[in-house]
């Protein structure tokens, strides 16, 4: 467990953060081992975010966009929570990329009415940048008013049967013999319920977007009330603890769904704010190739702070993504559930967990 | 290479650095960054160092026109001024414009409160400029980037989440 490299001074492991470092792998090995460098670049990394987040403000366009604090996507919640995470993966932004999602292959032929409700039946992960999660953000909100709050915390629940009780999909539980060692055997349950967000349009604001931006894009007929409803399913998460802070987490969530309830589809609205001006190219390009029609979701990962890569959990498409030297977390859906396995392990870990998964 | 016409020298810096100089300031001083960069520019007409080696000469624009940002935006009256004449792509909300305004201008004020060679550190790294760029520009060794940059943030942090109490919320989620 304990390498035998010497610790790290401060200086470089806040190199080893922004992956400027002389000998990354060796760096990474050492503080997955070592109690003191974790903590350390723990606390660096919480420096960093609290100043990036801030200095974001000073970003282009000059109009920052109003603070949003939920986590919509708490199931994928890496181990080591971050201001930026947390945003990134939420209120506005997640708004865009579930608008986003419904971007079919062959364009609205296809999608036509059929996407007038997106239900989630798979994940897929979509690299965004700080910048361009803010950015989105700021021009949703030039668009229309976001309402709704996603639960972001979950309430404690006595048992598991309790929190079973309380959602239609089956709770998933971790095989002992998978929980490492050193983690309690009981874990605390956790309940997250169901809520919505709405972004309601408002076509003279988009108007007077649209001509201050020189774009020629028309509003569409219909959008004006037009409202944009993000469905966040209720989830369940069991988190086992150690003394050393170590932590492993499942969680189980139900299917994400997305519906307008006025005359324009998901659809509508997806070709519509493709061509709004200020939609970063890079996320807009990568949504275009989301598969909308087969219910993929496509799950944030904050491209400055850690990787996400495609890969299987029991056959089903996941995404995984790790943290140097901080972490792993995994998510995929299966038939109406989704699942999250996060931890302060190696991802060798994390996926043994979650193939191993009952319920 | 140093070009041995001073005048052509200049303008060939002016072309290559203006744009990224400019997208630098502008976190600092919205409206004025164009005027807060020609003056760096006027400033190093007259410098010695026009006659360092090119990689030199922008170090020394970033750092004089990060110094001359911060003095301009110090100026808190001529700050709000032009923000009330700043250009506003939306006719929006001018009270949440207002709120943003104060956000940026809150940042900017923990930012000038910090040490120079600090706070320059911290506009450069945010710009995304790597740690080779930073250290010349900062004048220090690469290898000590990691540390002014963890200082710097660690500083910037304690005074920005005591100016922002409610952002001190994560903080106490984690565990």
């Amino acid at each position: 467990m304990m390498t035998t490299m010497t610790c790290p001074d401060e200086g470089t492991l806040r190199a080893f953060l922004d992956r400027a470092d002389d000998d990354h792998a060796a760096l990474a090995a050492h503080v997955r081992g070592c109690l003191d460098c974790r903590r350390a670049v723990r606390e660096l990394r919480l420096a960093e975010a609290v100043t990036s987040d801030a200095l974001s403000l000073l970003d282009e366009p000059a109009a920052a966009p109003a603070r949003v604090s939920n986590d919509a996507y708490e199931i994928v919640d890496p181990p080591v929570r971050t201001r930026r995470w947390g945003r990134i993966a939420s209120g506005a932004a997640a708004v865009a990329l579930a608008v986003g999602l419904t971007l079919p292959p062959a364009g609205p032929a296809v999608a036509g009415g059929l996407l007038s409700m997106f239900h989630s039946r798979s994940v897929t992960e979509v690299t965004i940048s700080n910048a361009d999660a803010r950015q989105v953000a700021t021009v949703l909100q030039k668009l229309g008013v976001t309402t709704g709050t996603p639960s972001s915390s979950f309430a404690p629940v006595a048992s598991l049967a309790d929190a079973q009780a309380k959602v239609a999909y089956p709770v998933a539980v971790p095989r002992q013999v998978d929980v490492p060692a050193g983690l309690v055997t009981t874990p605390t349950v956790g309940y997250l319920a169901k809520s919505d967000l709405t972004v309601a349009f408002d076509a003279a604001r988009t108007a007077a977007y649209l001509q201050a931006s020189g774009s020629s894009t028309q509003v569409p007929a219909g959008l004006d009330g037009e409202k944009l409803v993000l469905h966040f399913p209720d989830a369940v998460a069991l988190q086992y603890k150690g003394a050393n802070e170590q932590l492993l987490m499942v969680v189980s969530a139900g299917a994400f769904e997305a519906s307008t309830t006025g005359p324009l589809d998901v659809g509508q609205l997806r070709d519509f704010l493709l061509k709004v001006p200020g939609i970063p190219t890079s996320l807009t390009n990568q949504l275009g190739h989301v598969d909308l029609a087969a219910g993929a979701l496509p799950l944030p990962i904050p491209v400055d702070q850690v990787r996400g890569t495609k890969t299987t959990v029991n056959g089903h498409s996941a995404v995984l993504v790790a943290s140097s030297g901080m972490g792993s977390a995994v998510a995929w859906q299966a038939g109406d559930r989704l699942t999250g396995v996060a931890g302060t392990y190696g991802s060798d870990v994390v996926l043994k967990v979650a193939a191993g998964l009952k319920g | 290479m140093a070009s041995p016409v001073p005048e052509l020298r200049l303008e060939s810096i002016v072309r290559s650095a203006r744009a990224s100089l400019v997208a630098l300031v502008r976190r600092v001083v919205d409206g004025d960054a164009e005027d807060v960069v020609q003056e760096a520019f006027v400033r190093l007409s007259d410098d010695p160092v026009l006659s360092r080696p090119d990689v030199e000469v922008t170090a020394w624009l970033r750092r004089t026109s990060l110094n001359l940002a911060f003095n301009r935006a110090r100026d808190v009256g001529r700050w709000r001024a032009r923000t009330a004449r700043a250009e506003l792509p939306v006719p929006a909300d001018p009270a949440a414009e207002a709120v943003r305004a104060d956000e940026r201008s809150a940042v900017r004020a923990v930012l000038d409160g910090l040490p120079p060679k600090q706070r320059d550190c911290l506009m450069l790294r945010h710009a995304g400029y790597s740690y080779a760029e930073i250290a010349g520009t900062l004048d220090i060794a690469v290898g000590s980037v990691g540390t002014t940059l963890a200082r710097a943030e660690r500083a910037f942090k304690e005074k920005y989440l005591t100016a922002h109490p409610a952002d001190a919320r994560p903080d106490q989620e984690e565990r």
